[in-house]
């Protein structure tokens, strides 16, 4: 055969399919022949099985190969989760912090004697006694027998001294004796620790004084080692002695010497006077 | 350690005597004078970080070396048992032995016999087995072996 009758015959033939198919299509009109159905059905399902073939490759390739950055895409945002919580957390300190040095500023203001700043960095060493140690000592002008109070009341005196550190001596400690007195019926007597955390007792008032549960105890302008008329406790409970001429009563200090963090010492007026501004 | 720990554990600790453990260790497995120069320096070391007269726990843990001395003489704690016992005793002791020598030096302490004793023995038990721990580390030989080897000689 020529290859201009080739060329003929391929183009009728081409010709022709394409008409048998546009006539297939317009007469079949979405049917499917017997022929096509068969192969659809047999070419489907191996497309089915390929396709979950497929997708359970893929999903082996994502969830385990992909996995690798995960995890280490993982590790650093827990890292950085780790970093900010302790930013947080460093920052919630320092707001506390602020807080507590505003109030010792606002405090500081009130008081007319001078006072100094301390950091408590010790605990006694022993459950019997109830020592703070702070980080003041000679260099700073601190000296035995210095009162040493915090904005929410009377915390003790100073003990010993070393050169950069002072042991104090609080008022819960059973050895320690502050000049106190009540803030309603202004009966005095001396506040006393008996080894308990909160507790103290207020010692030789006379039986007859007015003194009830709730009462105020304040400082005493005696001595001049506290500011007068700073807080010192409560009196939580008050036991009569019939028989003799003093009264037992329970008071509650105001600072709990376990959550002390800042404190104040109280230095010496230069003149005597020593009360609380307003 | 207890400024730390009072905080968080709100108390727990209060009744604890920290060094009693170790002076008991240095009384048992000790020299004499090894032990008696180790427990002046711990003690001494334990008052300047307290606001107890100077003295008191000087006094007091040479007490307690002298009698944990005593005890080993009639008991030699090795065992867990022994050891538990031996705190035991000598949390007991120990404690009568202070508010008399806190007496002494002019000064008031509640007894508080039995809330500091059990915390003491257990705690105490643990450090004394940490404290051997150590000498089996460094090789360090029991003053009771030595004596005994020199009466087996």
């Amino acid at each position: 055969m020529q290859p201009r009758k080739k060329f003929s015959v391929f183009v009728l033939l081409t010709g022709l399919i394409c008409l048998l198919a546009v006539y297939i299509h317009w007469h079949r009109q979405g049917q499917t022949g017997k022929i096509d159905a068969a192969v659809i059905s047999v070419t489907g399902a191996l497309q089915t099985h390929f396709f979950y073939v497929a997708q359970g490759g893929r999903t082996i390739f994502e969830n385990y190969f992909f996995l690798v950055n995960t995890k280490k895409r993982n590790e650093e945002l827990e890292s950085q989760v780790r970093l900010l919580h302790s930013e947080l957390t460093s920052a919630g300190e320092l707001e506390l912090e602020n807080k507590r040095f505003k109030e010792m500023l606002e405090f500081r203001n009130k008081i007319e004697q001078k006072l100094l700043a301390a950091r408590v960095v010790a605990h006694d060493s022993s459950s019997d006694y109830f020592g703070i140690r702070v980080d003041r000592g000679s260099r700073d002008g601190v000296h035995a027998g210095m009162g040493v109070i915090s904005p929410h009341g009377v915390i003790g005196r100073v003990l010993r001294v070393t050169d950069q550190y002072s042991d104090v001596l609080t008022l819960v400690d059973p050895t320690s004796n502050i000049d106190a007195i009540i803030q309603r019926s202004r009966a005095r007597g001396i506040v006393s620790g008996q080894a308990k955390q909160l507790i103290c007792k207020l010692k030789y008032i006379d039986r007859l004084e007015d003194i009830a549960v709730n009462d105020v105890v304040v400082s005493s302008s005696f001595g001049s080692i506290f500011p007068p008329g700073l807080l010192i406790g409560q009196v939580t409970a008050v036991i009569p002695n019939p028989n003799g001429i003093l009264q037992t009563i329970a008071v509650k200090s105001a600072v709990d010497i376990y959550r002390l963090e800042e404190v104040f010492i109280v230095f010496p007026p230069a003149k005597s006077e020593t009360v609380i501004k307003q | 350690m207890r400024s730390t720990a009072d905080p968080v554990l709100g108390g727990l600790l209060r009744h604890w005597d920290v060094l009693l453990p170790f002076i008991v260790y240095f009384g048992q497995r000790r020299g004499f004078l090894e032990g008696l120069v180790l427990s002046i320096l711990t003690s001494h070391l334990y008052s300047l970080s307290s606001t107890a007269p100077i003295g008191l726990f000087v006094t007091y843990y040479l007490t307690v070396f002298g009698l944990a001395r005593l005890v080993s003489y009639v008991v030699y704690a090795d065992q867990w048992y022994s050891v538990l016992l031996l705190m035991l005793g000598v949390a007991g002791l120990s404690r009568f032995c202070l508010v008399l020598l806190a007496y002494g030096f002019g000064h008031q302490i509640p007894v508080m016999f039995f809330r500091g004793m059990l915390m003491n023995s257990m705690l105490g038990l643990f450090i004394y087995w940490l404290l051997s721990q150590v000498d089996k580390l460094t090789y360090k030989v029991p003053r009771m072996n030595i004596e005994l080897s020199k009466n087996s000689l």
